[in-house]
């Protein structure tokens, strides 16, 4: 909608007959036949006000009638500044090389040290952020979806300490692979399911976009237009903690099938414009995998691989987090929204209110007609 | 038609008509031909008063005359659109009937003339019997003036032109400009002028004062001219004051004539008496 408006612009040529109305006004107005009228009473006549409401009041109703009929309309530009809210998945590597200590003098699991780490990310995060959790193994569990609340994401990382001793911690302990193909796919599954209801993929689509996924590297990516449409991927990224080796997961696809291929889904989130951080303990990353990361000419880099030696600490891990933090900064984003807005309810709100007015101003003693 | 008011005519000045007083007429009052004497009652004029009667009898006597006769009276009426406003007409045309009824009954001519603009009916003064059927006739079949004012100096100058002398006795509303009035009666400015004029104003009650009217706007519209104006009541005595000054200053402009008035509102019950009592003024301002 453009600026202004007008709904209906050849009712304006109503507004050509008031000059018409206020003649006929003035000739049926009732005078009283008097035998002289002299000059000095010129002295006696009404103030402008007094003399003239009658016709002002009847053109202003006039003019608010016709143009209620025109129907005038603007945009109005609503401009909101407001804190990005960052959609952050936080993918945990859970197999059972995650069970093994930090030191030989420590009972603390690499697993514990990795969730306080994410534990400590959280509290970095702000309120607005959604935050969600995936723990992996052989399989991906969803441990917690997208979520605000800070005190369910450290009850659901609770569930998952070694010391809990949690039935989702033995099983997917027991789990000796690392399938952070399937984490991946599963934290971008749930970005699917955030969508506007307008723009979300049917589980017939995201089925079907999974088959391309586990196609061969490089298979041509359809994309649907709902997804497209929807901007996914603004603010978004997805945090991978790892200590086995990341690898397309060819052999798995080869051998087993039905599991997607990591270089597949990075180049999806490339297309879609998902952020990934890749958190290797041991920074055993396949070449496909830091090839695929690696941004292509004249595109932003999709993410980042952060590799830390076996043997971690608290600091370390802290300080890779707090890196992600700054990457993954929130801006302040400005929304501009026209909105648009007809006058016709005004106008004739109006209107009736000048008509009241007058009817209330012709009752007054001093303003009535005789 | 039987009229509704006895009026007792007296002139101002001896009729400058070459019979006048060849006639007696019925009535006492001013005149050159003494009547008789009788007692002095309480509002006779002191100069009437016979000092040698009071010397014989000890009494106060005054002297009484023979009314002159033989002037011609003339009435001048208004028949413009302002004078039908309420019952202005009405009583105009009583007025009239009663002075040509009291004219006549002293064997005086009386004549008729009405006008607006300019002069519409003219009647010349006589004294034939049929004369009063003639005048009431004329003012009950009065023509509607369609004229956008009302002029007293044309019907003035006819009359001046056609009667050597007469009483004239206009009955108007005197919504007229009368700046000309004054340059035509000073031709017949003089001790004793041949054209006696006397003005009956007759009004309608809201036409001199505005009494029990709501505060409010009210557009008037000038019967005459179609002029329109809008009026604040909220001002009502400053309208009233307007109203009574433009009367007065009318009445003065006809006295600066030689014209002497008379206010008669429509709803008044003393309309015979205001009319006697201006005679008797006139004729004791007599020089």
């Amino acid at each position: 909608m453009p600026d202004f408006e007008l709904q209906y612009p050849l009712a304006l040529l109503l507004l050509l007959l008031a000059p018409l109305f206020l003649l006929l006004r003035r000739r049926t107005r009732r005078k009283l036949p008097f035998p002289a009228i002299l000059p000095e009473m010129a002295q006696l006549r009404p103030g402008f006000w007094k003399r003239n409401y009658n016709g002002i009041l009847f053109g202003l109703v006039y003019l608010c009638l016709v143009m209620s009929l025109v129907n005038p309309g603007y945009s109005k530009e609503t401009v909101e500044e407001f804190i990005e809210s960052k959609w952050l998945f936080l993918a945990l590597d859970l197999s059972g090389s995650m069970k093994r200590p930090v030191s030989r003098f420590s009972s603390q699991t690499l697993g514990d040290l990795a969730l306080d780490g994410i534990e400590s990310f959280i509290d970095m995060r702000r309120h607005e952020d959604y935050i969600g959790l995936v723990a992996f193994s052989s399989y991906a569990k969803l441990l917690a979806p997208l979520t605000f609340d800070k005190d369910l994401l450290k009850a659901k990382l609770a569930l998952v300490r070694s010391k809990n001793h949690s039935r989702i911690y033995r099983e997917l302990g027991a789990g000796g692979g690392t399938n952070a193909s399937e984490a991946v796919w599963l934290s971008l599954s749930a970005f699917f399911s955030m969508l506007p209801e307008d723009n979300r993929l049917s589980v017939e689509q995201i089925a079907g976009m999974r088959e391309f996924l586990l196609g061969e590297p490089g298979a041509l990516l359809d994309i649907p237009q709902k997804i497209r449409n929807a901007g996914l991927g603004t603010g978004m990224a997805v945090i991978l903690f790892t200590d086995g080796r990341i690898e397309p997961t060819l052999r798995a696809h080869v051998r087993r099938g039905g599991l997607p291929n990591l270089v597949n889904i990075i180049t999806l989130m490339k297309a879609v414009g998902v952020r990934f951080y890749i958190i290797s303990v041991g920074g055993e990353v396949d070449a496909a995998v830091q090839k695929a990361m690696e941004p292509t000419a004249g595109e932003p880099s999709v993410g980042r691989i952060f590799v830390t030696s076996r043997g971690l600490d608290r600091q370390q891990i802290e300080a890779v987090y707090r890196e992600i933090d700054i990457l993954e900064s929130n801006r302040n984003l400005t929304r501009v929204t026209l909105q648009p807005r007809w006058m016709r309810p005004s106008l004739a709100l109006l209107g009736f209110g000048l008509m009241v007015l007058h009817l209330l101003l012709r009752s007054l003693p001093a303003l009535r007609k005789l | 038609m039987k009229p509704p008011y006895r009026f007792n005519i007296q002139l101002k000045h001896p009729p400058r008509n070459d019979m006048a007083g060849d006639w007696a007429g019925h009535d006492k009052g001013t005149g050159y031909e003494f009547w008789g004497l009788r007692k002095f009652l309480p509002g006779d004029s002191w100069s009437r008063i016979d000092w040698k009667a009071r010397a014989r009898s000890g009494e106060l006597y005054v002297r009484e005359f023979l009314k002159d006769s033989a002037y011609n009276l003339l009435l001048i009426c208004d028949v413009s659109s302002s004078m039908h406003f309420g019952d202005k007409f009405a009583v105009a045309r009583d007025l009239a009937v009663s002075l040509a009824h009291a004219a006549l009954r002293s064997n005086n001519p009386c004549g008729l003339l009405l006008f607006a603009d300019k002069v519409l009916v003219w009647i010349p003064p006589s004294a034939a019997p049929r004369q009063f059927h003639r005048i009431v006739t004329a003012l009950e079949q009065a023509p509607v003036a369609r004229s956008r004012q009302t002029r007293l100096a044309p019907a003035l100058e006819f009359i001046m032109k056609r009667l050597s002398s007469c009483l004239g006795v206009i009955i108007s509303d005197f919504h007229t400009d009368l700046a000309d009035l004054r340059g035509l009666m000073d031709a017949a400015d003089s001790r004793l002028p041949a054209h006696e004029l006397v003005a009956l104003h007759v009004l309608e009650e809201s036409e001199y004062c505005l009494t029990d009217i709501e505060n409010g706007l009210l557009t008037l519209r000038d019967m005459e001219s179609g002029r329109q104006i809008a009026l604040d009541l909220s001002r009502q005595q400053e309208f009233n004051t307007l109203l009574k000054r433009a009367r007065e200053r009318t009445v003065r402009s006809l006295a600066g004539a030689g014209i002497d008035s008379a206010v008669l509102p429509v709803g008044a019950k003393d309309i015979q008496t205001r009319v006697n009592t201006l005679f008797a003024r006139r004729l004791a301002a007599r020089v």
